[in-house]
């Protein structure tokens, strides 16, 4: 086992010390010293056909020719520029093979199971599993992209993991509240852990790692916790904990508690788009409990309906009988005035005051 | 006494300071995070984890890393 641990660990040192070399000549070698050099061959012809144009006293080639110069010259200031700032930063300072030997076995103690991967040209360091608030997110794994940090590209220099994905309801590609996509939302630890990548301190840049690992920010996630199980509604997308999700069975999708309501007849609860609308008192109600007016075809909810109509549909049947009514009196009362005609008799008012009592003479 | 310090808290940062001789590690952590607990941090002397009470010693090297880090969506 010892002598495993004696090849493994020089190994995978070797291997982060070459990638060590390599950004050590990217930062050496800046681009901005071929660009200068590459425009002093366009500069001197422009200055060749300048002179030219001047001792032959073309003025409109001498004019062209000059803003040719000015062009290239304006041009190599600006490279010559660019050169000087990359000149001035300083390159990191590469760590020695003892200083990443060193790194490599504190990261083999603490975490046990430090590894190179040659493809990825990452070295990368599993850690324990992790539960936050109660949720098992199982173990990450930790790889630190040397290449990434030889080009300096820090939003590429750390991925993580999920290698026993749990993740959240909302999105599979959430398998920590603060890593999304393989890509941590270090937060607080960005600077530090940012430094410690620039200088080589591999060991604390997984224990940073870790420590943004083992942590919840519930002010910043990209899912929270409390609803990492939850369901998203089919109607809103908000995303709601297992408690407050209702499950509609007649489209059989999951909604939150204010898109999922009840029939106000039957008391049946279902999503609102399986619930239809009463179109006289507004309200939500199931297909079952939806009927029409059997007199102008409305649908009404049977709160609604009486005898089978919507109440405006009642009203109007109601007035027609009053006015039968009325003509039905009217013909009576015109034949009892030939025989009495002082008669008292009873008459039903238009506005369905029935007990409203009239002279015949007045009715008349 | 000098010796190498890496502050793993705030922006992060390594470098050699000069600190007084025999200094228990209680008492450098007391001076350089006057406000953080020892139990919050993972503090190491030489990469190994120490004691409270040991006595730093020249050109040792002392790391402190918090134990908790809150990660955050950059907005």
């Amino acid at each position: 086992m010892s002598t495993h641990r004696n090849t493994r660990i020089p190994r995978i040192t070797s291997r982060v010390c070459e990638n060590l070399q390599r950004r050590s000549r990217f930062f050496g070698r800046p681009d901005s010293l071929p660009q200068l050099l590459d425009l002093i061959p366009e500069i001197q012809c422009a200055a060749a056909r300048y002179r030219m144009s001047q001792n032959r006293g073309w003025s409109a080639a001498q004019e062209h020719s000059r803003r040719e110069v000015l062009q290239s010259a304006t041009r190599f200031e600006q490279a010559a520029s660019r050169l000087v700032v990359d000149l001035r930063t300083q390159p990191p300072k590469v760590p020695s093979y003892r200083d990443v030997y060193d790194d490599i076995l504190e990261i083999n103690a603490e975490f046990g199971n430090v590894r190179f991967d040659r493809d990825a040209n990452a070295l990368c360091v599993q850690t324990e599993p992790i539960t936050l608030d109660h949720i098992e997110l199982g173990r990450f794994e930790m790889q630190l992209h040397l290449g990434a940090i030889a080009a300096n590209d820090e939003s590429t220099w750390l991925r993580v993991v999920a290698l026993d994905p749990n993740p959240c309801a909302v999105d599979e590609l959430i398998v920590h509240p603060h890593v999304n996509d393989e890509r941590v939302c270090l937060g607080d630890a960005a600077g530090p852990l940012q430094t410690a990548a620039r200088q080589g301190r591999f060991a604390d840049v997984f224990q940073i790692a870790a420590a943004v690992l083992r942590t919840y920010n519930t002010g910043s996630p990209y899912c929270a916790l409390d609803i990492w199980h939850g369901r998203t509604c089919e109607d809103c997308g908000a995303v709601s904990h297992d408690d407050n999700s209702y499950f509609c069975e007649h489209c059989e999708q999951h909604f939150c508690d204010e898109c999922y309501s009840g029939c106000v007849v039957c008391n049946e609860s279902s999503c609102a788009s399986c619930l239809a609308s009463c179109e006289m008192c507004d309200e939500r109600v199931c297909c079952g409990c939806l009927q029409s007016c059997s007199h102008c075809g409305e649908s009404a909810c049977a709160l609604c309906l009486e005898e089978e109509l919507c109440p405006s549909c009642l009203e109007e049947v109601n007035e027609e009988e009053i006015e039968d009514d009325e003509e039905e009196i009217q013909d009576h009362s015109i034949n009892q005035q030939i025989g009495s005609p002082r008669e008292r008799i009873h008459v039903p008012s238009p506005r369905n005051t029935p007990t409203a009592t009239e002279t015949l003479s007045s009715v008349v | 006494m000098r010796i190498l310090f890496i502050n793993n808290d705030g922006a992060g940062f390594a470098d050699h300071i000069e600190i007084e001789s025999n200094m228990p590690v209680a008492k450098f952590f007391a001076q350089k995070l006057p406000h953080g607990r020892p139990e919050d941090y993972l503090i190491r002397v030489n990469r190994q984890p120490v004691s409270r009470d040991q006595i730093l010693r020249e050109g040792d090297r002392v790391t402190i890393t918090p134990r908790k880090i809150e990660g955050a969506i950059v907005s």
